[in-house]
């Protein structure tokens, strides 16, 4: 008895039906579709539920303003924003129509104003920490760097927990305006808890394979 | 970027992990599908596929599509976003009878070790009945569309991504229950009559109006986040949320009412009324009946005609690949690849002596080290030992044997590998001693010893010595490959009993027989194996393949195999195994800020004045004290504890073993950081070997050139040591199992090697997780 063998012998009752011989070993009773296909959508399910590492841009508004011709809306997501990498956007708005504003030039420029006593300093993955953070003072915001391509965008890596007064400026043609603002930026997270459900597998992995065992004993 | 509606297009927003999830879900079930088309054609018909694709596509647009990057600005995205998720994807991917192809998808051995146990088990059969119901799949579908939509849940979605990801998760879950009584997807039986399905849709469908229409109908912004984003023009909060609202109520019911109204007519037409007499339990392919599917009368008979499937002869074989399979097997194939690397290398040793002395400018100091030791761990995990398939220096050495007499035995005294453990040990002390990845001309030298020692060796030596007993990389990549998912074996063993001329390993005219004297059909794993194929060659019958195998099968067993005997009695193979496990962590730990530190702060200490010094104290306990120390305890505790008999060194000899899936997970969890953070660096070095040749065509060196960041490496990493953690339990406890008297004390003979193998694990993850000294790169 080889691979790919799915063989359900005939029986003269309905019961009999039910036996299965799966890979060349019988199993007790027809093994339960339900499990089946469930077991496959829990796994489809928890792939979904890992972290994904692009962030979506938008999140929370951090400042909204009108400013001369513009009306210009600021994100960060996460939308509680920590230390560390944090996706800033902007969205930019005919203050008259709210048609998007598709051909400015927009920096960011992040200062911090009050940086937490003994705080935590922001944790890149180590493979991360060969890009170079970038310059603080002048952070391009482009429609590349953000998903939403009506938005201005960019991963910006914020050292440390506190307030950052941000300030966006903005250039189209010979109109240029600037936003600014405070942002609480709070403590990171702890890198591990990044990562949970990569810990959280072996122990379900193990915790399953004791049930298994159990299973079999009984 | 100048239109607006391009942008809103190209909003996609790939997520990697959900993607890779859905792809792998694809792969199983088409796997499946293709098996089970070729048997029963009628049941998996191409359309059944093409549903199956229709709902994976549909999940992938919900989460990556513009409709995800604008679903925090506009209420109607966000509801056709949960449309897809509750009402279209479901029911085309349970279309698609997913049940066996997804069980004849999956390889063999999770079917086999983790999935039939559950499925044979009666308290999750009778959870899956209870699941199933129409009552509860109702409750819960109605339970999940109000409660998330509730204004506090809605919102908590809003402002926490993993809420929001949980809320997706709960949408596609339940709308994958709430459509199983409707689409009753085959082999599965029906819990209601066909009529107890048609008020079921409608009344999911009063609740959806209900909902929808208090969308519709409010006169305050029920979310207030959606109040406080940029509004687009000619749009408002309000009326955002009206016109979800009505992408809910009026395309939502079409989704019930167009089941019910076919099953309304099927209950009512003259045929049905006639065949339900016959079936009162009804017929659960009613639905894909009704959509004109040809679908089998029920799921007893479906299993019947399952039963006539016919099993497929073999497992993959790399070498029964047609054109493939022949032309890895042809020696000219391997000496032409082998040709390459050896050309290769002599330029890496031209470079690395006459180059610059700057690591990551030379190709001594980035091919080597950063891509090659990468590719061959992951090309040993992914397949088998094909590096040492096509190594350079048997090239040269076969060269040499032509020169050469080759006619003295191996001493016996020193057919062990116990020479090899000490070159592994000196090798990886002397690699942060020596700091010889950033060393070219170090690097050229060894080189250049590996090719003179392979050209002595087996010059003088008969057989395969040099990569059986002396080679340090051999023994890596034989360790490695213990968990390769393919091996070199007998296709056979029935042809391999007949056989009277052993040509595998005696040879014949044409072709040599194995040179590491490991016969067919007393070899187990890959241990000792160089995948050279003299035995497929030699092989009268053509019996020998590179067959998929489940990765370390072999670890937990200790049955005599040829030319390595048995594992409880090899010392030397077990210490191997050691130096390469803790080698693993020892090497990677050292490049970490933490241990750098360590050790800056012990030579003062110690008063060391060489680095060196201080290494070889460190790798002495690393690699030697703290191996002897666990390894013994472990055993004796395990001995004690588990009432095992035989002595701590055969006990350690046979668990040592199965550390090895571990060490490998750590070597690729170190390895893949080198290799793709610095996969870009040979392309500066190349250009500037070029320029060094007067060679003007590719351009002054680009050594600014940085490879883009990965942000999922660390992922990757991770997972590698989780996969390694639980194939090292696993064969603990197998191993254990088979040595113990019961299963009680297996627990207990396993608990101190468990242990160990945990603290190794949460030593890896803690590796990972530091700041990496970035070598083979210029900074």
């Amino acid at each position: 008895m080889t691979n790919d063998k799915l063989k359900i012998p005939h029986g003269g009752s309905c019961c009999a039906s039910r036996f299965v011989v799966f890979e060349g070993q019988f199993l007790t009773a027809r093994p339960s579709p339900f499990v089946i296909c469930h077991l496959s959508f829990v796994i489809l399910l928890i792939s979904l539920c890992l972290p994904g590492n692009a962030f979506g841009d938008g999140g929370s508004v951090q400042v909204h303003s009108v400013s001369g011709p513009f009306e210009i809306t600021l994100f960060a997501e996460p939308p509680l924003p920590r230390a560390g990498q944090i996706d800033f956007s902007a969205l930019i708005q005919d203050a008259k129509s709210s048609q998007p504003v598709m051909d400015a030039a927009v920096t960011l420029a992040l200062t911090p104003v009050k940086v937490h006593q003994n705080a935590q300093p922001a944790w890149y993955p180590p493979s991360c920490a060969v890009s170079a953070p970038a310059d603080l003072a002048a952070v391009p915001l482009l429609h590349s760097g953000a998903s939403n391509r009506l938005l201005y965008g960019a991963m910006v890596e914020i050292p440390a927990a506190g307030v950052w007064h941000v300030r966006a400026e903005i250039q189209r043609g010979d109109e240029h305006v600037s936003v600014e603002g405070n942002v609480d930026i709070a403590d990171p997270f702890p890198p591990i808890a990044s990562y949970w459900p990569l810990f959280l597998f072996p122990a379900v992995a193990i915790g399953l394979y004791v049930l298994r065992e159990q299973i079999q004993r009984a | 970027m100048e239109d607006a509606a391009d942008a809103i297009i190209e909003s996609w927003s790939i997520q990697f992990w959900p993607t890779v999830g859905l792809i792998l879900f694809a792969v199983i079930y088409f796997r499946g599908w293709l098996k089970l088309r070729k048997q029963v054609p009628h049941r998996f018909d191409g359309w059944r596929l093409a549903s199956f694709l229709g709902g994976v596509g549909i999940v992938f647009l919900a989460l990556n599509s513009p409709l995800d990057t604008f679903s925090n600005l506009l209420l109607q995205a966000h509801m056709i976003q949960h449309l897809l998720l509750m009402m279209i994807a479901p029911p085309l991917l349970l279309l698609a009878n997913p049940f066996l192809p997804l069980l004849t998808g999956l390889p063999r051995p999770i079917v086999r070790e983790v999935i039939r146990p559950f499925l044979v088990w009666n308290a999750c059969k009778r959870f899956g009945r209870w699941l199933t119901r129409p009552k509860v799949t109702w409750i819960l579908f109605v339970v999940m569309t109000l409660g998330w939509h509730a204004p506090p849940l809605y919102e908590l979605t809003l402002r926490s991504p993993t809420w929001h990801i949980v809320e997706h998760a709960c949408f596609l879950g339940s709308g994958t229950l709430f459509w199983w009584p409707v689409i009753q997807p085959w082999p599965s039986r029906p819990q209601w009559p066909e009529w107890a399905i048609i008020p079921y849709l409608l009344l999911a469908d009063v609740q959806n109006t209900v909902l929808s229409a208090f969308l519709t109908f409010s006169d305050r912004v029920l979310y207030p986040t959606y109040g406080l984003v940029p509004q687009f023009p000619g749009m408002n909060p309000l009326s955002d949320q009206h016109a979800a609202g009505a992408i809910m109520w009026v395309p939502g019911s079409i989704f019930y009412l167009i089941p019910a109204g076919i099953l309304a007519m099927r209950f009512l037409s003259p045929r049905r009324r006639i065949s339900g007499r016959r079936s009162p339990a009804g017929d659960p392919t009613l639905f894909s009946r009704a959509h004109g599917m040809n679908a089998g009368p029920n799921p007893i008979r479906g299993a019947r005609v399952a039963a006539r499937v016919k099993p497929s002869s073999v497992a993959l074989d790399l070498l029964a690949l047609g054109f493939f399979g022949r032309l890895i097997r042809s020696l000219a194939f391997r000496r032409v690849v082998q040709g390459i690397l050896f050309g290769l290398a002599i330029l890496i040793v031209c470079d690395g002596l006459f180059g610059p002395q700057i690591g990551p400018m030379n190709l001594a100091g980035t091919l080597p080290w950063t891509h090659w030791r990468g590719l061959s761990v992951l090309a040993l995990l992914a397949f088998g030992n094909f590096f040492c398939f096509a190594c350079p220096f048997t090239f040269a050495r076969d060269l040499g044997r032509r020169i050469l007499p080759a006619k003295r035995q191996w001493p016996r005294w020193l057919r062990t590998k116990w020479v090899s453990v000490g070159l592994l040990a000196i090798y990886l002390w002397s690699y942060e001693a020596f700091s010889l990845w950033n060393s070219p001309w170090l690097t050229a030298w060894i080189i250049i010893g590996y090719f003179v020692a392979a050209i002595v060796v087996d010059g003088f030596f008969r057989g395969a010595s040099f990569c059986k007993y002396v080679c340090p990389i051999g023994q890596f990549h034989f360790v490695q490959s213990l968990v390769s998912p393919f091996e070199v074996k007998t296709r056979d063993l029935d042809v391999c009993r007949s056989c009277k001329s052993f040509d595998c390993i005696r040879g014949n005219e044409q072709q040599r027989g194995c040179e590491l004297r490991l016969f067919q059909p007393k070899k187990e794993s890959n241990l000792d194996c160089t995948f050279c194929l003299d035995c497929a060659r030699a092989c009268p019958h053509d019996n020998v393949g590179i067959i998929a195998v489940t990765p370390g099968h072999t670890l937990a067993q200790d049955h005599f195999r040829s030319s390595i005997g048995r594992f409880a009695e090899r010392t030397d193979l077990a210490a191997l195994v050691l130096v390469l496990v803790f080698g693993a962590f020892v090497n990677a730990a050292s490049m970490t800020l933490p241990v750098e530190n360590a050790l800056s702060f012990s030579r003062l200490t110690l008063d060391l004045i060489s680095r060196p010094a201080i290494l070889l104290l460190f790798f002495s306990v690393a690699l030697g004290v703290l191996p002897l120390v666990t390894i013994g305890g472990c055993a004796l505790a395990s001995r004690r504890f588990g009432s095992i008999t035989g002595t701590a060194r055969a006990i350690s000899c046979r668990f040592a073993m199965t550390l090895a899936p571990l060490g490998a997970a750590m070597w690729l969890a170190h390895f893949g950081f080198h290799l793709f953070t610095a996969l870009l660096t040979p392309i500066p070095v190349v250009q500037r070997l070029f320029l060094d040749l007067h060679i003007a065509a590719a351009g002054s060196p680009w050594w600014s050139l940085r490879t883009p960041a990965i942000p999922q490496l660390l992922d990757f990493q991770c997972l590698a040591l989780d996969l390694g953690l639980l194939v090292s339990l696993y064969f603990a406890f197998k191993t254990s199992v088979n040595l113990a008297a019961n299963k009680q004390k297996a627990v207990a003979a396993f608990l101190p090697w468990g242990i160990l193998i945990s603290l190794l694990y949460v030593s890896g993850i803690w590796i990972v997780f530091q700041p990496m000294e970035m070598r083979g790169m210029l900074h």
